[in-house]
């Protein structure tokens, strides 16, 4: 970083409550911004540009290190096994997205659901999970037998707390588990995830497990039902 | 950075201070889940986004629905032949032969019954196996048996149009004879048989009778076993396993029973299929749910008053090969009949076995009821019994106790069946280890380092476990005992004069005791806490007591639990079947009931804990202060289970929490606003 900074002449400022993360000392340059593009130029830099070798890269100029970058990975659809109507019971499947950024100041992963509730078939749907306390339930339990129900879990290293169990309940301790901390998907995004660092070149992995249950005296019609997810990594 | 700013103001200089937040970048990615959900019968299989369309789902129905996406009831089936019933095989000694009895049906197309028998395997149809039995009569006697043999035998109803009911099964073991029994046709009682034995196979296909013409010499002459209870024949078989999904799958979603102008019926896992009384029952499986290979599907009923009385069937294919079907009768006691499937292959192996109830009612309203009143006629009598004794017994413990919750009537319990065989004699010692103990907390204490000792020679020493027992085994001699642990002082001073406290008794304060040969010393050692320790601590923040909690809590539950039941079962029984004891057994409850609320409002327990977690916040420091001044007036240490007892002169005060720290410092956590404590007493828990 103190490379970077004597490159563009330039150094970091912070006080208690504020801290310039980057500047350049320049002649001109403007963020600027039309209905679908945006940018931010710094004129008047020299030796711009990224260089590596195996062991380094550099990221030479103002923009360059405004410029972080996250990407997220994109699993595949998941096709749950089949729950017969009439027996009830469980099915549960996995999807894992790996978030890498090179932000230094990490980012957070969240996932919503596109409709409410979240599975649907037509006119008919499964109840979002509903937790029975404002933390997600530490095991999975539907309200009743007479329900039907959709909800998840995560697992990974940047597991926020709120799915972080302690083996008693969720909201505390550091344990992550996919058979633990059960929760309800909704419209709004609901955060999973998030670190306060970069995280190049692996990035990380975050699971959601997702489990629908049908209650042993619940009536569901039968049919395909679909949840469409939604996973946003957000650079912070 | 502004220096330069300052000085070079007027040079063209463009500072860009993007703070990182304003420079967020985001991904996203979307994904789909699917759920398929089907029906047992794979009915259904519309366009997912369709409106349901309902009706008959199943295709082994009459009215089968192909269209049909939601299966709404309405599925009829066709009419069964009723088998007959009552269907028995009892062995009579005294004349070596089996006597078959059963009630035929009333069933305006019945022509006929025909027996069939096999050996180590059950007749599959009405022509597999040897003709036991063919006519309108209602019992035959078969004494064509062996010795060491069991029989299977099949009864099918014949109808008018030459079709056969499923078949009724019932099976008899012929016991181990001194002598072979005689070979001889089977009898038929009145109407004679229509068709005789002989034209039919001779001999069942695995039978093992030698002809022998000698009699057998019978060691229970002249008696008949007639009264033997009727045993399950499907049990017979050995059970094997099947990797076939078809088999592997099979379960009781599978079976759909049916009833004329009923809805069908579905077992649903871990539930109960409920049925009319007085209705003709039949059962059936889609063929397609199980493999061809398999040889008979049994299905076996058990009076659920009278374990020894059941009734088999076999499950066979119909005509036209979309089910296999079985008429099981009608069912007119209303009960939770446990019922079992078999899956048996051509190896006469049983692949799959089903156990579930069946639920016999005049009407859905009733089951609960009469679910309900089975269970508690099965189990209420030695429940209500050990209960009520429990209640009697915590009664008269609470008299000398302390009882903060009904799990601590087991320690009374405990200490109370103690001291009565201490009474008599019995028993001298509860366990053979002594524990060192905190007197304040009653924790055991570990690792603490006793010391045996004869004069001022050290003769044993031993190391506390995590338990906090020790214990020695010492020649007969007079001793003295010390313990040591950092932080703690023996003898304890809290305890001194006492023989006992609430957990443990035979406590030791130093003084010296003989001991007998044999005897191992195990003395109960308190110690005082005189400063905080760290060992302890450390063992709080790796959960012990959170487990120890947890322990309590669920301890308290199903204590809790079963006194609840018991207290329903004791006024069930006075509702249902007065008597002295059962309208006194309801007060011993309603005392142990207000004992503990008198016992509580007089003596509350208070606990400082965390809010949502509810977890304890042990050995906190609780301070009452007089609000005006400022003033402390009391202070108090919680115990590890964070509870507490805070006795103030009566008036108005504010509550501070000091939580311990790791480094051993406190730090204050919480204040109240202020309080009237009218009885000086602080009764509401803390949660923090």
């Amino acid at each position: 970083m103190k490379f970077l900074f004597a490159i563009a002449l330039a150094a970091v400022a912070s006080s208690t409550n504020y801290q310039i993360q980057t500047d350049s000392l320049n002649f001109s340059g403007l963020p600027a911004a039309s209905t679908n593009y945006r940018t931010d130029d710094t004129l008047g830099e020299v030796g711009t540009g990224e260089s590596s070798s195996v062991t380094y890269k550099i990221k030479a100029g103002y923009q360059q290190m405004l410029a972080s970058s996250i990407s997220i990975s994109a699993p595949s659809d998941l096709t749950l096994t089949e729950i017969n109507e009439s027996a009830g019971g469980q099915s549960s499947g996995s999807v894992s997205w790996t978030v890498t950024t090179d932000n230094v100041g990490g980012y957070t992963l969240a996932i919503k659901s596109v409709t409410n509730p979240a599975l649907k078939s037509g006119a008919n749907s499964f109840a979002d999970y509903t937790p029975s306390g404002a933390a997600p339930d530490y095991t999975w339990s539907i309200a009743s037998d007479s329900v039907a129900e959709f909800g998840f879990s995560i697992t990974g290293t940047d597991t926020v707390t709120r799915y972080l169990n302690n083996n008693v309940v969720c909201g505390a301790g550091i344990v992550t588990s996919s058979s633990n901390c059960w929760d309800g998907l909704s419209t709004t995004n609901r955060t999973v995830a998030s670190r306060t660092t970069a995280n190049t070149p692996s990035g990380t992995v975050t699971t959601v497990k997702f489990q629908a249950e049908i209650g042993t005296a619940a009536t569901v019609v039968t049919g395909d039902y679909s949840a469409s997810i939604t996973a946003t990594a957000l650079a912070s | 950075m502004f220096k330069l700013l300052k000085n070079y103001g007027w040079i063209l200089v463009a500072l860009i201070l993007i703070l990182s937040s304003a420079n967020t970048r985001a991904a996203t990615d979307s994904i789909g889940v699917t759920l398929p959900v089907t029906t047992p019968a794979g009915g259904g299989g519309g366009p997912p986004d369709d409106e349901p369309v309902p009706g008959c789902t199943d295709p082994a129905a009459t009215n089968y629905n192909s269209q049909a996406t939601i299966d709404n009831g309405s599925c009829e089936y066709p009419m069964t032949i009723p088998n007959v019933t009552n269907f028995s095989a009892n062995y009579s000694s005294a004349q070596t032969r089996v006597n078959l009895t059963w009630s035929n049906p009333s069933f305006a197309e019945f022509t006929s019954v025909r027996v069939v028998r096999q050996t180590g395997s059950i007749p599959s149809d009405p022509n597999d196996g040897l003709l036991i039995y063919d006519g309108a009569g209602e019992s035959v006697t078969d004494a064509m048996v062996a010795p060491e043999q069991t029989y299977f035998y099949v009864a099918f109803v014949r109808a008018v149009n030459n079709n056969y009911s499923s078949g009724v099964v019932t099976s008899v073991s012929i016991p181990k004879k001194d002598e072979e029994p005689p070979i001889e046709p089977p009898t038929c009682d009145n109407p004679p048989c229509d068709e005789p034995p002989g034209d039919e196979p001779p001999t069942d296909d695995n039978d093992n009778t030698d002809g022998s013409d000698n009699p057998p010499t019978d060691d229970n002459d002249n008696t008949d076993s007639s009264d033997n209870p009727p045993i399950d024949p499907f049990t017979f078989f050995p059970e094997a396993t099947d990797p076939d999904p078809l088999i592997q799958t099979f379960d009781w979603g599978d079976l759909i029973f049916f009833q004329p102008g009923e809805r069908q019926h579905f077992f649903r896992n871990g539930g109960i299929v409920s049925i009319i009384a007085g209705k003709d029952l039949s059962v059936l499986i889609n063929y397609e749910r199980l493999p061809e290979t398999l040889k008979t599907i049994g299905l076996t009923i058990v009076n659920p008053s009278n374990s020894n009385d059941s009734r088999s069937f076999i499950l066979r294919i119909n005509d036209d090969k979309t089910a296999y079907l079985a008429n099981l009768g009608i069912f007119q006691q209303n009960g939770l009949y446990p019922i079992y499937v078999y899956v048996i292959n051509f190896k006469n192996q049983t692949i799959k076995h089903l156990a579930g109830k069946l639920l016999v009612t005049n009407g859905e309203s009733q089951a609960p009821i009469i679910v309900f009143g089975q269970t508690v006629a099965r189990v209420s009598e030695p429940i209500l019994t050990a209960v009520g004794l429990g209640a009697g017994f915590s009664q008269a413990l609470s008299l000398t106790g302390q009882i903060n919750s009904f799990s601590d009537i087991y320690f009374f319990i405990i200490h109370f069946w103690t001291l009565l065989l201490r009474m008599f004699g019995l028993r001298r010692r509860r366990v053979p280890w002594g524990v060192v103990y905190d007197s304040v907390t009653k924790r055991p204490l570990d690792p603490a380092y006793v010391i045996a000792k004869r004069g001022d020679d050290d003769t044993a020493t031993a190391i506390t476990d995590l338990d906090g027992r020790y214990g020695f085994f010492l020649p007969a001699a007079s001793y003295t005992l010390t313990a040591n642990k950092t932080h703690y002082r023996f003898p304890s001073t809290k305890l001194q004069g006492k023989s006992n406290d609430e957990l443990y008794d035979h406590l030791y304060f130093g003084e010296p005791f003989a001991t007998a040969d044999g005897e191992v010393i195990n003395r109960n050692i308190p110690l005082d806490p005189v400063a905080f320790d760290w060992n302890e601590f450390a063992k709080q923040q790796q959960g012990f007591f959170i487990l120890h909690t947890r322990r309590e809590r669920r301890r308290a539950a199903i204590y809790n639990t079963l006194f609840g039941f018991g207290l329903v079962v004791a006024f069930y029984q006075l509702l249902f079947r007065p008597s002295v004891i059962n309208l006194i057994l309801p007060f011993f409850y309603a005392a142990v009931f207000s004992l503990k609320y008198v016992w509580r409002a007089k003596h509350p327990i208070t606990t400082v804990r965390r809010r949502g977690t509810g977890l304890p916040i042990p050995f906190a420091v609780v301070r009452a202060y007089i609000p005006s001044v400022n003033q402390q007036v009391k202070s108090v240490v919680a115990d590890m289970m964070g509870r507490f007892f805070l006795l103030t002169p009566p008036g108005e005060y504010y509550i501070t929490v000091e939580e311990k720290l790791p480094d051993e410092s406190y730090q204050k956590i919480y204040q109240s606003e202020n309080l009237k404590l009218d009885k000086g007493i602080l009764i509401k828990d803390l949660v923090i």
